[in-house]
């Protein structure tokens, strides 16, 4: 890699960077993101543990119920696997975010993942 | 039945035997016998015998079967004596299901359209060849329109269906509808609203029973259709109400004509004078109920005396049975019941049942309604794609579509009852709603749908206003239909999948959750007679096809493709059947061995559930996490968070008649009326048209008479009868058939879809199939 393509790298990552973390830093996230793709990215990345007998407890959107969601997307930051949220982006953290709450155990579709 | 010169012995011997079940055996016993003296086989044939566990198809109880195979051909099929689910019973569908697989009128090979389309022009084509079609169609229309859900894929319950939605996902469209909004979406929305689920009642042992539009004893549902009769309680009180004399009637301790949409007004007064009489269950309303004080403020107005006037049941005796509905509780039950597609408010209705179940402490305890349980089963952890093309289901984006679904002298006095008027509020999205979704198609709002698949369902007859269904199939550019016979709706497509039988064919476990929660799973009782194929070979088949054709993966991650057929193909699709459902019960240790053996499993012996929601710090389903008597929700929506009663907006006119609609015990919708033993029953619908006004039109028994709604009319027979309200005319479903190759029915009797209009619940996307008024006139 040439010393300025190097640098224009590291460049990009570090305003990739910066955006992801004012965007999170903010905390918006609403339930207006695409649910379909929310369900997908789930399921790709967090039921690969979250499932029954994995590494971590079984996930559903209704294990939780809508503040529960708020919450736990809220402060991500106190979970251990923390640093798998950080690799997704704000849009797919929102997508992700929008499919758990319109699915959650008092939302009018409380969905299993089954 | 009178129109069909059935003798008044074998009436009353069906009437009888349709309302006791499994008395029905030795009956059709007879009937089989004869069918297959006719067929030229032997009584008892001689060979190697074998019984073999399975469960029906022939209807959604999916009953308890042993089947009797002689020689490798079904004999009979006699009923599983420990199928805790069917109590051991089997009715008439159940065992016609013999005469299935060698039905002459079965689809053998896969058929392709020649001619135009409902002209009955087919060639057969080999399933190679079917497969590389339906892959290429769904290329060329994902392609032409840049969205996958200009496909739309139709289908009802059954074990299968879940291959069917592998089939979807494959492709990636957001429309799917189901028989749900035709059927109990109401029921579950209005149940659901107060308690956060949509529960079973415990007829074994309740003590008082109210049953309002329900005729379990001959729509059968297992297994209350048996509990009900067979296993009451000594003293149990049966209270129906219904406009019809029905067979459930003739069970009844008291049964009540009530006047059609006024059932609510019955419900409030309960509620009213248990209230106002201090009748209710104190320390249950204050532990788990939310909303009491709101409630009460709102039934003031309907006392006894309000609703004798709407519904036509005297005050006194609404007070009588509020107070007997008391007293046996928490072993009283108003009966949740099924299928509730009849009325526009029909999610409150349901919402005031269950109001009336909660403040007596009916709930979750025995005798009372209670929660389904479940068997948890090992899913397959399958992760389909996410395509960049696929647009959200139509009928949730199209605006302002409910106004155009319902006709205007219903939509108009809607607003300001607590009902949307500009689209579906509780839009499921896997049922979807057959009416705004197909409002939307036929507008194209808000994209075009061009390609229909349709599998088990057949939308020709079951979805009212057909002629809309069939402008909407002028609209496809293929329509594909998985299916046994060649039903009306086949009879349209392009290319029609013949499917194996329930009794050739291995079909995943399935969780039938109930108060007593069991699983069941299906195994071949016969080799396959023809050139069919189950839903789960159909889309390995079809699956296979696409991914040849890389256009149909260029809006995924190409590692997405790779885990795709990684996951589905190889992991699932290309395997024995037989592994997916070993998998399936994996956790329980014999519980393979045990289905193999009984046809069904429970972990725990099959015992009853009760109580897992009596506890105070249980968090409902609800906004509150209580049973909410006031739904939150609703008010969220700006809907009536309380069941407050409306006006019917649309009565009946001075020469019209409202059309109900329901079942026969020995009948399933539209799908068994061809079966040769089932055939013998009945041969035809009638109308049921009360004495008095028969008189007035000049009818008499078996006359031919013309059926007139808005949208169409229809020629069939009289049944002249005291047991229907004079305001009311009633025919059973599933007969008037366009398919010439259903042989034996086709265009006998009256078809219920050309009749209705649809007319939209537009809280749950439910059609009202009570809401079309008819004139009658003798030809």
């Amino acid at each position: 890699m040439k010393k300025n393509q190097f640098f224009a790298t590291v460049l990009v990552a570090l305003l990739i960077a910066a955006t992801f973390g004012i965007a999170m830093a903010a905390d918006e996230f609403t339930n207006t993101g695409n649910d379909n793709k929310g369900k997908y990215l789930f399921r790709k990345n967090c039921r690969t543990c979250h499932i029954p007998g994995g590494t971590a407890p079984d996930l559903s959107p209704n294990s939780k119920t809508q503040a529960q969601w708020q919450r736990t997307f809220k402060s991500y930051e106190k979970l251990t696997c923390k640093d798998e949220w950080k690799k997704l982006s704000q849009g797919d953290l929102n997508d992700t975010y929008t499919y758990l709450y319109n699915h959650a155990y008092d939302s009018p579709q409380p969905a299993t993942c089954e | 039945m009178i129109g069909n010169k059935m003798t008044r012995r074998k009436f009353l011997g069906i009437s009888a035997a349709s309302a006791a079940g499994v008395a029905f055996a030795p009956a059709l016993t007879r009937v089989v016998r004869a069918s297959e003296k006719t067929n030229d086989y032997s009584i008892l044939p001689k060979g190697k015998r074998e019984f073999i566990a399975s469960n029906c198809d022939m209807c959604v109880n999916k009953c308890g079967i042993i089947c009797e195979v002689v020689e490798g051909k079904l004999h009979k099929i006699n009923p599983n004596p420990k199928n805790i689910k069917s109590r051991g019973m089997l009715c008439a569908k159940g065992n016609a299901g013999a005469a299935l697989p060698y039905s002459p009128d079965r689809l053998k090979t896969p058929l392709l359209r020649t001619g135009k389309r409902g002209e009955g022009k087919w060639k057969e084509i080999s399933w190679d060849e079917a497969f590389k079609l339906v892959a290429k169609n769904l290329a060329d229309l994902k392609e032409k329109y840049q969205n996958r859900s200009c496909v739309a894929f139709a289908s009802t319950e059954g074990f299968q269906e879940e291959f069917y939605y592998y089939l979807v996902n494959s492709f990636g469209s957001m429309n799917t509808v189901r028989h749900t909004t035709l059927c109990l979406s109401s029921n579950i929305q209005g149940w659901s609203s107060v308690f956060g689920v949509f529960p079973d009642a415990d007829l074994q042992h309740a003590e008082y029973v109210i049953m309002l539009g329900s005729d379990r004893a001959q729509a059968l549902i297992t297994p209350d259709s048996v509990d009900f009769q067979r296993f009451k309680p000594k003293g149990q009180k049966l209270i129906v109400l219904d406009p019809r004399f029905t067979e459930t009637a003739a069970k009844a301790d008291r049964w009540y004509p009530v006047k059609p949409r006024t059932d609510q007004a019955f419900v409030l007064a309960l509620i009213n004078v248990i209230i106002s009489e201090n009748l209710y269950d104190h320390a249950f309303v204050e532990t788990y109920t939310y909303g009491f004080e709101e409630l009460k403020n709102l039934v003031v107005e309907y006392t006894p005396e309000w609703a004798q006037a709407k519904c036509e049941i005297p005050a006194d005796e609404i007070r009588q049975i509020a107070r007997e509905f008391a007293y046996h509780a928490p072993r009283s039950v108003i009966y949740p019941g099924r299928r509730s597609a009849f009325y526009p408010n029909e999610v409150y209705i349901r919402q005031t049942f269950a109001i009336l179940a909660a403040i007596c402490g009916c709930w979750d305890t025995i005798g009372a309604v209670v929660p389904k349980s479940s068997v948890k089963l090992n899913m397959h952890n399958v992760i389909f794609p996410f395509f960049m093309l696929s647009q959200p289901r139509v009928d949730k984006q199209a605006v302002g579509l409910v106004k155009d679904v319902v006709p205007d002298s219903v939509a108009c006095p809607m607003v300001g009852t607590g009902l949307p008027v500009d689209s579906c509020a509780f839009l499921s999205e896997k049922d979807g709603s057959w009416g705004s979704f197909r409002e939307a198609v036929l507008q194209d709002n808000p994209y075009p749908v061009r390609g229909f698949f349709c599998f088990k369902q057949n939308p020709v007859q079951s979805v009212p206003n057909v002629q809309k269904t069939l402008t909407m199939f002028e609209k496809m550019e293929f329509i594909c239909v998985i299916e046994q016979q060649m039903s009306d709706t086949a009879w349209y497509a392009d290319l029609v999948l013949p499917h194996s039988t329930y009794l050739e064919s291995w079909d995943p476990v399935h969780n039938l959750g109930g108060i007593e929660p069991i699983v069941e799973f299906r195994q071949p009782v016969i080799k396959p007679l023809f050139d069919t194929k189950t839903m789960f070979e159909i889309a390995g088949g079809i699956i296979h096809e696409m991914v040849k054709i890389p256009s149909l993966w260029d809006d995924i991650e190409p590692a997405d493709f790779e885990a795709f057929k990684k996951d589905i193909l190889e992991g699932v699709l290309d395997k024995p059947i037989v592994e997916y459902i070993q998998h399936q019960v994996l956790e329980y240790p014999g519980a393979f061995e045990e289905l193999l053996k009984e046809g069904f499993y429970t972990p725990d012996g099959g015992k009853a559930r009760y109580g897992s929601t009596r506890n105070p710090d249980f968090r409902f389903k609800t906004k509150t996490g209580k049973i909410e008597l006031f739904n939150e929700r609703y008010k969220e929506f700006g809907l009536f968070p309380l069941p407050k009663y409306c006006e019917p907006s649309a009565l009946p006119g001075p020469d019209q008649y409202r059309f109900l609609v329901g079942r026969t015990a020995w009948n399933t919708h539209t799908s068994t009326q061809n079966n040769p033993y089932l055939w013998e029953i009945q041969k035809e619908n009638t109308i049921w048209i009360n004495t008095a006004e028969a008189k007035k039109l000049g009818i008499s028994q078996g006359d031919e008479v013309r059926v007139k709604s808005k949208v169409s009319e229809q020629t069939i027979k009289a049944y002249v009868t005291e047991k229907i309200r004079p305001d009311c005319v009633f025919y059973v479903n599933g007969w008037g058939r366009q398919s010439p190759w259903m042989s034996q029915i086709y265009k006998r009797g009256a078809s219920e879809s050309e009749i209705l209009e649809d007319v939209l619940d537009t809280i749950s996307g439910s059609m009202c199939m009570h809401e079309t008024f008819v004139t009658i006139t003798k030809i």
